[in-house]
């Protein structure tokens, strides 16, 4: 089994184990958005309008909460010294701890997306449009938070830090994210705002993984 | 080839900190009075000798405010982001003090940048504020640059910070092109490049020697506030460094007997 799959494994175990602490991202977003909704009045021709960027919001949101998540327990107990020890490089970390925490804790805010829809009644082609555009940002949004976890690890004022590190770098991704929602909307597949979030978002995988590597490093061997 | 080498030449010289001091001693009082003669002589010509803008009228001043503003904001970051790498890839202490020490420089020039494109905006377009491409990255930008000083203040330990910050400071780099460039790629409001691209329009030259006048100005201040900045930095390092603690008055034998 190689190193990646271990650690992932580790990790999925100690998020059944957790007593759900995975799901509180899941358990703001249901806060969040039923208060928006009531915020609203509940008037259903503005929720109709509003529910994309809303639940863009609120897994964005959900996503800075959960960043304690990614790195920061491991960089405060230690383990990521003890792996590197045994020959586990940064880099490998970097890309099991993004892995992980794109599946543990952001994959169930994207797959969950069709039910919070049904709190603003949107069309089936926008619940089509905001999942695939959340499919396709989930890697720039898991690598960005996850780096930020990685720079504010072991710090105790970290997790007010880690949001206010990563909420500028994702603003990018929000933008074309909602853009995407929408446009797929009417041109399906062939929206074009679709393609440059999924670049954008590999972009931004593509520098988190060294910069993440960088930042456990720094944290680890001073 | 010839130039850059005479940068790194330069960069070498002054990467050890005595030879630092030695040539910030006369450049920074340098640099501090061009900024204020400059910017002095470019406040007088754009205040009371350039004429009102045809389209504008007078709102066109503010133009002379922003615009370096702008340019100093970005050209902030950038040294912060080229510094860092510098002190990164070579663990320099002193890249480190440069970085640090243009943050709050580069910070209040966005601040100064949005806020007279705010004032700007009313007049020229009719509202304060417009989510553009170029305002919104403006805006993005001093967000990182909220995050780059907060780094540098939760972290206690100043080389670990310094690792940190530059990490950072290299990621959130990747802003910059999208501040130049989304001008073009969103074509809303804000006017793309008048002056510094080929085939631009260009300006005429009662309103450009105002507007180079203030540019040359807030680069001096810029450098002013860097090589001072660093210069601060040194002090409190050293004095950190000498900090020795006294004598000690008593010893084991005095109280064994």
């Amino acid at each position: 089994m190689s190193t990646v799959s271990k650690i992932l494994k580790r990790d999925f175990i100690r998020a059944a184990r957790s007593a759900g602490s995975w799901a509180y991202g899941l358990v703001f977003m249901a806060i969040f958005l039923s208060l928006c909704a009531i915020a609203m009045d509940g008037d259903m021709s503005v929720l109709r309008q509003m529910g994309v960027p809303l639940i863009w919001l609120a897994v964005t949101f959900a996503t800075l909460i959960s960043v304690d998540h990614a790195f920061s327990e491991d960089l405060k107990d230690g383990t990521t010294g003890q792996l590197w020890l045994s020959g586990v490089s940064y880099l490998s970390q970097s890309v099991s701890g993004i892995l992980s925490f794109a599946l543990i804790q952001l994959l169930p805010l994207v797959l969950t997306a069709p039910l919070w829809s049904l709190l603003f009644d949107l069309s089936l082609q926008a619940v089509w449009g905001l999942v695939l555009s959340l499919l396709c940002a989930l890697p720039g949004l898991a690598a960005f938070t996850a780096l930020a976890g990685a720079l504010t690890g072991p710090s105790s004022k970290g997790g007010f830090l880690a949001i206010f590190i990563t909420a500028p770098l994702l603003v990018p991704i929000l933008i074309f994210g909602v853009a995407a929602s929408d446009t797929f909307i009417d041109r399906g597949f062939a929206a074009t705002e679709l393609q440059a979030l999924f670049g954008l978002s590999l972009l931004a995988l593509t520098i988190s993984i060294p910069a993440t590597a960088a930042a456990l490093a720094a944290n680890t061997d001073r | 080839m010839r130039i850059s080498t005479y940068i790194a030449k330069g960069m070498s010289y002054l990467a050890n900190p005595a030879r630092f001091l030695r040539f910030s001693r006369f450049a920074t009082p340098i640099s501090g009075w061009l900024a204020f003669v400059l910017i002095g002589a470019g406040l007088t010509v754009s205040l009371f000798i350039s004429p009102p803008a045809i389209e504008h009228g007078q709102t066109v001043r503010i133009m002379y405010v922003h615009v370096p503003a702008a340019w100093c904001a970005m050209a902030a970051y950038s040294m912060i982001a080229l510094a860092s790498l510098v002190g990164f890839v070579w663990r320099h202490n002193l890249a480190d003090l440069v970085a640090k020490s243009l943050a709050l420089p580069g910070a209040a020039f966005t601040v100064l940048a949005l806020v007279t494109g705010s004032l700007w905006g009313r007049p020229a377009w009719g509202t304060w504020w417009q989510w553009d491409g170029r305002m919104t990255s403006v805006l993005v930008l001093l967000f990182i640059y909220i995050g780059y000083m907060a780094i540098w203040n939760i972290v206690a330990d100043r080389r670990h910070a310094a690792r940190l910050a530059a990490i950072l400071a290299m990621v959130g780099w990747l802003n910059i092109p999208i501040i130049k460039f989304s001008v073009n790629w969103w074509y809303t409001l804000h006017q793309p490049a008048t002056v510094s691209e080929p085939g631009a329009p260009g300006l005429p030259i009662e309103l450009l020697t105002p507007l180079l006048l203030m540019f040359l100005g807030y680069t001096a201040l810029l450098a002013w506030f860097a090589l001072r900045g660093t210069e601060a930095q040194l002090v409190v390092l050293k004095r950190q460094r000498d900090q020795k603690s006294t004598p000690a008055k008593v010893t084991i034998e005095d109280v064994a007997t």
